[in-house]
């Protein structure tokens, strides 16, 4: 169980429209499972790359 | 709003049997305080594990988890499967949460079986401070010296573990795993441009500028029409490649050309081997003291250990490790020195393997460039057989060796064997100089003119720059993105570690002003005020992360408390600081366990815990648990309301045999009931008298002979003249000084049974006398009483009169007998 005041800091994160929402999903995902920190940053990562793929398809 | 009706053992800890600790009263539904005494050993601290363990989300018991007993160590040793559980029936004002079981699974330990999920949910949402308070827990956050320590304790008592956990996950793990992701971006940038000016030559550099200049060159010589900008040169390259094939150079020579070209841009240099040297060297070093690198491993145990010590307060220890005698601080700061060392050691280790796991990105990078310029000479060698690459084949094998060194432990290995040596590569580049050189003879015998061969050699350097820049533009442009999206995460990740600091701020800042209050109360006889708990916001690695105590001690601010404040003030600081969080933050949860609290303070504050409890939570359930008989005693009559049991007994088959408690003038006269029990009613009653004869002569600042050692206590004679005495001189002729007199006759009947008995035998005495003296004795006790306060009467000195505390009750002095 992941702890109710990072939920609500997050979710109001969100609410201010300034923050990516992606990197918000993985941070709610990395408190509701307590995922350790090796493990979150591999998942921004493979966010970050998957962005740059997507980013260079849709130049060319 | 929750309370407890009732808290149900079985199969748990010290209970086989179910135990019931029912807070309700009998025909009554409401649920009431209570405070159950039982020596130690007796099964008090089964109640609170089990009450711990039913209130964890995470189904743990803290301080079993600390002395490394985990979920096994849960169940009675002889319960079955499905006979362990702790069972709690809750009042609820909403009327949502009734009777809930939280059951101990034999097969999944750490997944106990529960009732209704949804409501221990509401259970566990009803309180942020975890409503049970043990007094190692106060013991251990007085001592829990340094501001990330204290922070960390005060997390767990506000409940912001999780926070404080996501915080450092956030800045120690995340953040710099991510800048690591975007140096190797930067190194690849770096290693094309390397290759791109290898390819211009030397005074170039890997800009457009330098570009243009070096191909405008070529397109000059070759008079084809300059480039204003790099977008131009794919269209040069084209008309290169039309006048070459105009001058009729051949295919085999474009083919000789482009390996030419190729093996010009690389070339092995000494980087991979001297980070491997670099690696080694720092191996050796760091596992030169082996001994103390693997004491690495004994982190935890020095942790735990600390952790006892904490918890100790005897001046002299033994180490909890070797068992060697010790002075108890010194211990302490011996184990907190060795623990700092071995933490150093600990991130020295983690650096070397983040090192560790970079050299073996640079043997990745170095296989694939081998594996590229064999391609090349494979090329080469289709069309001149004769060309040699017997070194970089050895090369190549080197490295997938080296490569395969990375396997393992390489701490216990100790080092990176390799059979890469700087001498190789002088032989590496004369093999490729010896190939360029046959390329340059075969380019020759083809009889060329040097123009057509200058043109060749140039259109193929154009085309290779021109795809080594596309190359660098979308390494950088991988890199670029990577930091902007990178940017936008820390962003992200700052803004939520600001948003957890600023929660936790207003946090302390809400609770400073109740911890002063409640310190007041506590210590009232200490000039200690503006109690403030301040986040330490600019302290190195812990800043955001640590916490201190500051307050105004006799007009002098002072930061961090307990540098300045004793033992005891210290301990009354904990005590404030727990219940301050209580009250702040557990609206929903209106219950609070209390285990031997008192015991972490002096005998004179004592009474202080129990002005909290009923000045500022008369709308709290407490349940309190002491072994201490007197305390119990005093509670009973302070708070005649709750509810009071005791534990008779314990044993291992059954669990704790629990019973209410009788005042002691009931206990006294159960026992005179019973001919055979009169000599138990006389021992009863001497002791009590003798208690509160102590608590009156110190209530009421009666005289009594100071002593050197703590064996002597005054007899209860000496008590009762003390007692006279004082109450003859404030309050002279008033009733209450014969009342004194005539419980006093009975004094030689009962000192056979006072804690000193003198030599007259007891079995003299009848039940008669020991009626009447505790009839004597209870006229009077009554008549020092405040059924209001529930106290005994006390000495004012600014008023130079004898009253209890709300006034009720007073011994006016009266100069004639009436």
């Amino acid at each position: 169980m992941g702890s109710k005041i990072i939920k609500e800091h997050l979710e109001a994160l969100d609410a201010e429209k300034k923050y990516d929402k992606e990197f918000i999903r993985i941070l709610q995902g990395a408190n509701e499972q307590n995922l350790d920190g090796e493990s979150v940053a591999e998942e921004v990562i493979k966010a970050i790359n998957a962005r740059y793929v997507k980013s260079q398809k849709d130049n060319s | 709003m929750l309370k407890v009706k009732k808290i149900t053992l079985s199969g748990f800890r010290g209970m086989l049997k179910p135990q019931e600790l029912t807070l309700t009263r009998k025909g009554e539904n409401s649920p009431s305080s209570l405070v159950l005494y039982g020596l130690n050993s007796s099964g008090k601290t089964s109640f609170v594990d089990g009450i711990e363990w039913f209130l964890s989300p995470n189904n743990e018991i803290e301080w079993l988890k600390r002395e490394d007993a985990r979920e096994r160590a849960y169940p009675h040793q002889e319960a079955q499967d499905g006979d362990s559980f702790v069972e709690i029936d809750f009042a609820d004002d909403k009327k949502e949460i009734g009777v809930l079981r939280k059951s101990f699974n034999q097969k999944k330990v750490t997944q106990p079986g529960l009732s209704s999920e949804t409501d221990f949910e509401k259970v566990y949402q009803s309180f942020v401070i975890r409503p049970y308070l043990r007094y190692l827990e106060v013991i251990d956050f007085v001592y829990n010296r340094t501001g990330l320590e204290k922070y960390q304790k005060l997390a767990g008592w506000m409940g912001f573990e999780n926070e404080l956990s996501f915080q450092e996950k956030i800045a120690l793990d995340i953040l710099p795993e991510l800048k690591r992701k975007e140096k190797n971006l930067t190194d690849n940038v770096a290693l094309f441009e390397r290759q791109l000016v290898q390819l211009m030559g030397a005074g170039k550099f890997a800009d457009e500028a330098s570009i243009l200049e070096f191909c405008n060159a070529i397109f000059t010589k070759h008079k084809v029409n300059l480039s204003s900008s790099i977008k131009d040169i794919p269209s040069r390259l084209e008309e290169l490649n039309k006048l070459k094939s105009a001058a009729g150079v051949a295919v085999k020579v474009s083919k000789l050309t482009e390996v030419e070209v190729s093996l010009t841009q690389v070339s092995v240099d000494d980087v991979l081997i001297n980070a491997v040297d670099k690696l080694n060297e720092t191996l050796t070093r760091f596992l030169k003291d082996k001994a103390l690198v693997q004491k690495i491993d004994v982190i935890d145990v020095y942790t735990q250990a600390l952790d006892i010590l904490n918890r100790n307060t005897d001046a002299k220890t033994s180490c909890p490790v070797c068992g060697t005698s010790w002075d108890r601080g010194k211990l302490q700061e011996h184990i907190k020195e060795e623990l700092t060392l071995l933490e150093k050691i600990k991130q020295e280790k983690e650096e070397i393997a983040r090192t560790i796991t970079s050299t073996k990105s640079l043997v990745r990078r170095e296989q694939e460039m081998v594996k590229q310029i064999i391609w090349k000479y494979e090329e080469g060698q289709k069309i001149l057989p004769n060309i040699s690459y017997e070194k970089l084949q050895e090369y190549q094998t080197a490295l997938a060796a080296l490569d395969g060194e990375f396997g393992g432990n390489i701490f216990e290995k100790g080092r990176i064997s390799s059979s890469l040596s700087l001498d190789d590569i002088p032989k590496i580049n004369t093999e490729k100089d010896a190939a360029l050189a046959a390329i340059g003879v075969e380019k020759a015998k083809l009889q060329l003119s040097k123009d057509a061969l200058s043109l060749s050699s140039d259109t193929e350097k154009i085309a290779q720059i021109k795809d080594k820049w596309k190359e660098i533009l979308e390494a950088k442009s991988e890199l670029a993105f990577f930091t902007a999206e990178y940017s936008k995460f820390a962003g992200l990740g700052n803004a939520l570690v600001k948003l957890i600091q600023e929660n936790i701020k207003s946090r302390f800042g809400e609770m400073s002003a109740q911890i002063g209050k409640y310190f007041g109360i506590l210590r009232s006889d200490k000039d200690i005020k503006d109690i403030e708990i301040l986040l330490n916001e600019a302290k190195g690695k812990a800043a955001g992360r640590s916490a201190e105590i500051q307050l105004n001690y006799y007009d002098i601010t002072v930061k961090p408390a307990y540098k300045v404040l004793s033992e005891s003030l210290l301990n009354s600081l904990g005590l404030a600081v727990y219940f301050a969080c209580v009250r702040q933050f557990n609206e929903d949860c209106k219950f609070v366990v209390l285990d031997d609290i008192m015991n972490s303070l002096d005998i004179d504050n004592r009474d202080t815990v129990l002005d909290l409890v009923e000045q500022e939570f008369s709308d709290y359930q407490f349940i309190l648990l002491t072994h201490d008989f007197y305390w119990f005693q005093k509670i009973m009559r302070r708070f005649p309301n709750w509810i009071s049991k005791k534990i008779k007994g314990w044993d291992y088959k059954t669990g704790s045999k629990i019973d209410f408690a009788q005042t002691s003038k009931e206990e006294i006269e159960e026992l005179l009931s019973d001919a055979t029990t009169v000599e138990d009613a006389g021992f009863k009653l001497g002791r009590h008298i003798e208690g509160i004869l102590n608590e009156l002569c110190e209530n009421l600042w009666a005289e009594i002979r100071y002593r050197y050692t703590k064996n002597d206590p005054p007899a209860m004679e000496e008590l009762f003249d003390a007692l006279y005495k004082r109450l003859k001189s404030k309050v002279n002729q008033n009733p209450i000084v014969e009342k004194v007199e005539n419980a006093k006759k009975y004094e030689p009947v009962l000192r056979n049974f006072t804690a000193h008995a003198r030599s007259n035998s007891a079995s003299t005495v009848s039940p008669t006398e020991v009626k009447r003296a505790m009839e004597e004795w209870f006229i009077l006790e009554e008549d020092l009483w405040c059924p209001d306060c529930n106290r005994y009467v006390e000495y004012h000195r600014s008023k130079d009169a004898i009253e209890c505390k709300c006034g009720k009750k007073k011994l006016e002095k009266v100069s004639t007998k009436t």
